[in-house]
């Protein structure tokens, strides 16, 4: 081989390289100077505010919100332009932009468990006063809702979608063992009962279907009538005894089947959105969903006749029970002007919008007006969420600033409930006094 | 190194300070680099260790609390120990795979060019795209993976439902993302000298043999690479385990955590529990360790050959 | 290709040599072979499913047991995927910055690595081990400073934050260009020197020709990783216009499942230039050290 050729290769493509990163860092400094302006959109007109909005919304949720933007665009011409960008719920991104003091001006990428933690750790604004001005008192809302959105007297957000907890079951199945489809199980003990007609195993000993795999203890601590922090005292009580006798009951759904077996029979459950969900395909007769199941049923199952129920509880254990959770619209510390944030949040909390937004995502509307519209309640089993939503045991998380310590130990304490590592009661105690460690750090440093 | 043997060496002259000068002109895009985009985050996480942080409020000097937590910190231990035991067997087999791979790729097949595509399309898939893949061939159920095992008799597998299955699933998936190392093994054994193998041909030397005393020893130098490059890689084992074990809750680790790892308990601390301290803390302590096990490979690194060094 | 020639000097054959030596070694070429193919087509079984998951309809993805091939080809989901997102927009912001990207790594790294191994200055191999120590500790602990610091640059929003650190130097490539420059022996170097050529005489005409192929490399890598990257350009581009491909495939993907058709149609698409690219361009990578003129 001829060296004559590599040499030249050398010098000129060296000396390319190195002009080319020298154009490249010419056109990098002269970016410097220049404000990071938002790139393709039309220059803010004067007096036009400019609001960058993050959502944690993807895929067709976005883009059903991405109308109600236009139509919010529309509306302020020449005052408000909204920029709607999605992190895909990834906090690191809105963490980071807060703590960097370059925040966006309304986010609703915060989960409502994590309202607290946000707000007392000073990462959020109130909107108190911005509601006051507005006469958004919560007379339209659902109240627990409306009470969920408070902490230390401030109002830190509000929601405009929101969902509840039900066991859904096919009558079909129900009928098939001789069950009353039209009257499902009012207590656990016929709940079991009925669970029990309902598994099938195959010759092998298998798992084919089950009656219902009872799972979230947020769901069912609470349904047996148990609490998971007592606020005037600032302790957990995620050991408290009705909440052990709930994840006693959970494991005893795995212990009967054998926990290796029903395993092996969720791993093969198919995708959850989609014409295998295992549900639709009868490997579980009743299944934890919640109103925004129905538009998948009438998807992805449009022929199967599937029913709602609240969910089943013991004695001393609360009826219609449900838990609550959301995305909360707030406006991040370090906003320079938050008037134009809280116009978009309120504009979008107007009955009209909000219905509209909730309809083509089939989720509930917080507020009781639009709740009530035929489009939603016409069906029994929205009309059921909404009951339940409004009604005494609707529960939402418990205000207070490790939220999701506690929600993460809780899934790992029923994982090693279920895998027979550890009694109920000493998994639940273990998971009270690690976070109660953290929140007494939390409460002390303040 | 070399340098140090040559006897007049031990004084300082002037021909020292412009090998000293050159070499920081050299470097000095990385003295730069450091200086503009690395020293100060660098230096502001280690002050975050000491303090609590929790991103919003201004950091609060707590001393050394952080790193007294970690010793009782019960679910760090575990992240802990499932790092190791990527570390300590993933790695190995990882590299040993893609080694073997490499030497087969070196031969002279047909087809060659199509091989080596094909080894290194899994390193250009999106992550998002292949992770998904892997997640329905893991499927208990309907996974092409149990269609296998069950064409060899064996029942179905938990491969990421049960607990002593997970980590070793996550490392035969890892065996799919090894194209950048086998491709650095490639190059490496291009520069093996013909006559080298050649000689040791002739002296009667076996396969084995000729890859034991010549191939190993010549590309030495780029072993040594991968091994460090992955150790300080592994240590911080993250991306697929999460996207893997993901919930819609925010939640990852997969059955009893047996797929929480470092980075990813790391990472659940500084942005899901606002303890970015007590993240910083963590990250510090793993930066000591691979800092200690590179230090170690570099200090016994005595098996790398390079002829610059002759 | 020249598959035949690639390797033509791994085991050149000579005159002298015995028959069972040449059967042992058709036997072993035939086993390579073997578990090449096995091996490439366990590879490749993942990738054929993502095509294929591209052509199914939406009912037919969770087929149970699943189908090996599409019933009914659904082509129109390429179209469809590159009109949800968009995906030509996407595509040339990505390429914008693996392009930059690419120029600043080779460029820096090259010469970096070459002060490292090439140059002998009292204290180099410290102040080595302590450049590489910049990528031992994990990122998300100093991901809020770095925002802070391109926040007073005045870079967010923009694409400096993923090109610029680039021009200097990353350890990875750094050290991996420093091993190769090591195994250069020193006598091709010495000549030039005692001829009176400057140090970076010297990188320029002799370094840079020899390591051609581990340059196309470090380039191969830096496209791949910044092609492949998330959180880079989620952290620092504030407009989904300027959004790179692996945000975009995201996009199809809401809170309860996804669109898999139209993501593994649009995840093909983005890897076919690449394949194509690295199927023609590959000789280069793996050439090794080019040592035309010392061997032997």
């Amino acid at each position: 081989m001829s060296e004559q050729p590599t040499r030249q290769w050398s010098r000129r493509g060296f000396l390319q390289m190195v002009g080319m990163g020298g154009a490249a860092m010419a056109l990098a400094a002269c970016a410097v100077p220049v404000a990071p302006a938002p790139a393709g959109q039309p220059a803010a007109e004067s007096g036009q505010a400019f609001l960058n909005y993050w959502t944690g919304w993807s895929g067709f949720e976005f883009d059903e919100l991405q109308k109600l933007v236009d139509k919010f665009n529309a509306e302020h011409t020449d005052q408000i332009f909204v920029n709607m960008t999605t992190v895909f719920g990834q906090y690191e991104k809105v963490l980071t932009a807060i703590a960097g003091g370059n925040p966006p001006d309304v986010v609703s990428a915060v989960w409502l468990r994590e309202l607290v933690s946000m707000a007392a750790r000073g990462g959020l604004q109130p909107v108190t006063q911005y509601a006051e001005a507005a006469a958004i008192d919560g007379s339209e809302y659902f109240p627990q809702f409306w009470d969920a959105w408070w902490h230390n007297e401030e109002l830190w957000g509000l929601m405009v979608t929101s969902n509840s907890q039900v066991v859904a079951y096919q009558p079909a199945l129900l009928a098939e063992v001789g069950a009353d489809p039209a009257n499902p199980p009012k207590s656990s003990a016929e709940l079991d009962a009925l669970a029990q007609s309902l598994e099938k195993m195959d010759a092998d000993g298998n798992i084919e279907r089950v009656g219902l795999l009872p799972a979230g203890l947020t769901w069912w601590g609470r349904v047996f009538g148990g609490s998971f922090y007592d606020a005037a005292n600032q302790k957990i009580t995620a050991n408290d005894p009705k909440v052990v006798a709930a994840l006693e009951w959970e494991a005893s759904f795995r212990q009967r089947l054998s926990p290796e077996k029903v395993a092996a029979f969720q791993s093969g459950f198919g995708d959850y959105m989609s014409t295998q969900n295992s549900f639709f395909v009868g490997k579980e007769a009743m299944t934890q969903v919640g109103e925004w199941f129905i538009q998948f049923q009438k998807k992805f199952a449009p022929d199967l006749v599937m029913e709602f129920m609240p969910a089943p509880y013991p004695d001393g254990g609360n009826d219609n029970t449900t838990t609550f959770d959301g995305s909360v619209f707030t406006i991040p510390a370090g906003v320079q002007a938050p008037d134009a944030s809280w116009e978009f949040i309120r504009w979008l909390s107007e009955a009209e919008n909000m219905g509209e937004f909730c309809y083509n995502i089939q989720n509930v509307p917080p507020k009781l007006a639009p709740a009530s519209e035929d489009r939603f309640v016409s069906d029994p089993r929205f009309q059921l969420a909404v009951n339940l939503l409004n009604g005494p045991h609707a529960f939402g998380p418990d205000k207070m600033p490790v939220n999701s310590l506690l929600y993460s130990r809780l899934a790992e304490a029923e994982s090693a409930v279920f895998n027979g590592q550890m009694s109920a009661q000493e998994a639940l105690d273990q998971v009270a006094s690690e976070v109660q460690a953290e929140l007494d750090k939390v409460l002390q440093r303040g | 190194m070399a340098a140090a043997t040559k006897p007049h060496t031990a004084r300082w002259d002037a021909r020292k300070t412009r090998s000293l000068l050159t070499g920081l002109a050299f470097i000095s895009p990385a003295i730069v680099g450091f200086l503009l985009f690395a020293a100060w985050p660098i230096l502001q996480s280690f002050y975050y260790s000491f303090t609590d942080y929790n991103i919003f409020q201004p950091p609060y000097w707590i001393g050394l609390q952080n790193y007294q937590d970690l010793v009782s910190d019960r679910v760090y231990g575990i992240a802990l120990r499932n790092t190791l035991y990527m570390v300590l067997i993933g790695l190995p087999v990882h590299l040993l795979f893609d080694f073997l791979m490499a030497l087969l790729l070196a031969t002279r097949i047909r087809g060659l060019s199509i091989y080596r595509t094909i080894f290194y399309l899994p390193s250009i898939t999106p992550v998002v795209a292949s992770t998904i893949v892997w997640l329905w061939l893991f499927n208990g159920q309907y996974g092409v993976l149990n269609e296998i095992v069950g064409l060899f008799g064996f029942s179905k597998i938990g491969w990421l439902t049960d607990p002593a299955f997970t980590k070793p699933s996550l490392i035969f998936m890892g065996m799919w993302f090894g194209g950048n190392t086998i491709l650095i093994y490639l190059a490496g054994l291009r520069d093996v000298p013909t006559s080298l193998l050649e000689a040791a041909e002739l002296d009667g030397a076996n396969a084995l043999r000729k890859t034991w005393h010549v191939t190993l020893p010549m590309i030495s130098p780029v072993i040594f690479y991968t091994l460090i490059i992955n150790v300080i890689g592994y240590f911080q084992y993250f991306t697929e385990a999460w996207v893997l074990t993901a919930t819609r809750d925010g939640a990852a680790g997969g059955p009893l955590n047996s797929m929480l790892f470092y980075a990813m308990y790391l990472y659940q601390s500084a942005f899901q529990q606002f303890k970015m301290g007590y993240a910083s803390a963590q990250a510090w302590v793993l930066f000591a360790v691979v800092l200690l096990a590179t230090g170690l490979l570099f200090r016994f690194s005595g098996w790398v050959y390079y002829r610059s060094e002759e | 290709m020249h598959a035949s020639d690639t390797f033509s000097t791994a085991s050149a054959t000579g005159p002298g040599r015995l028959r069972s030596r040449r059967n042992q070694e058709r036997l072993g070429r035939a086993l390579a072979y073997l578990i090449c193919t096995l091996v490439a087509l366990a590879f490749v079984f993942p990738l054929y499913w993502m095509v294929t998951t591209a052509l199914k309809t939406d009912a037919e993805i969770f087929l149970v047991p699943p189908s090996l091939f599409p019933a009914d080809p659904q082509w129109q989901n390429f179209a469809a995927s590159t009109e949800y997102i968009p995906f030509w927009q996407y595509m040339a912001n990505t390429l914008l910055i693996c392009v930059l990207a690419i120029v600043g790594t080779v460029t820096s790294c090259s010469l970096i690595a070459y002060g490292f191994a090439r140059v002998r200055w009292p204290g180099r191999n410290g102040v080595f081990i302590v450049y590489l120590s910049t990528i031992m500790l994990p990122a998300q602990v100093t991901m809020i400073p770095l925002y802070i610091v391109f926040r007073q640059i005045g870079w967010i929003g923009t694409i400096w934050p993923l090109v610029v650190p680039a021009f200097f130097g990353n350890a990875l490539y750094v050290f991996l260009l420093r091993q190769f420059f090591m195994t250069i022996p020193n006598e091709l170097t010495d000549a030039a020197r005692i001829d009176g050529a400057s140090e970076l005489g010297i990188f320029r005409r002799i370094m840079l020709p020899l390591l051609k192929p581990a340059l196309a490399t470090v380039a191969l890598f830096t496209f791949v990783a910044t092609y492949r990257d998330f959180l880079g350009p989620l952290i620092y581009l504030t407009e989904q216009n300027q959004w790179t491909i692996s945000l975009g495939l995201k996009m199809f993907q809401n809170m309860y499942g996804a669109q898999w058709q139209l993501m593994m149609a649009a995840a093909t698409l983005t890897m076919i230039p690449t394949v194509i690219l690295f199927f023609l361009t590959q000789r280069t990578f793996i050439e090794g050290i080019a040592l035309t003129g010392i061997k032997g």
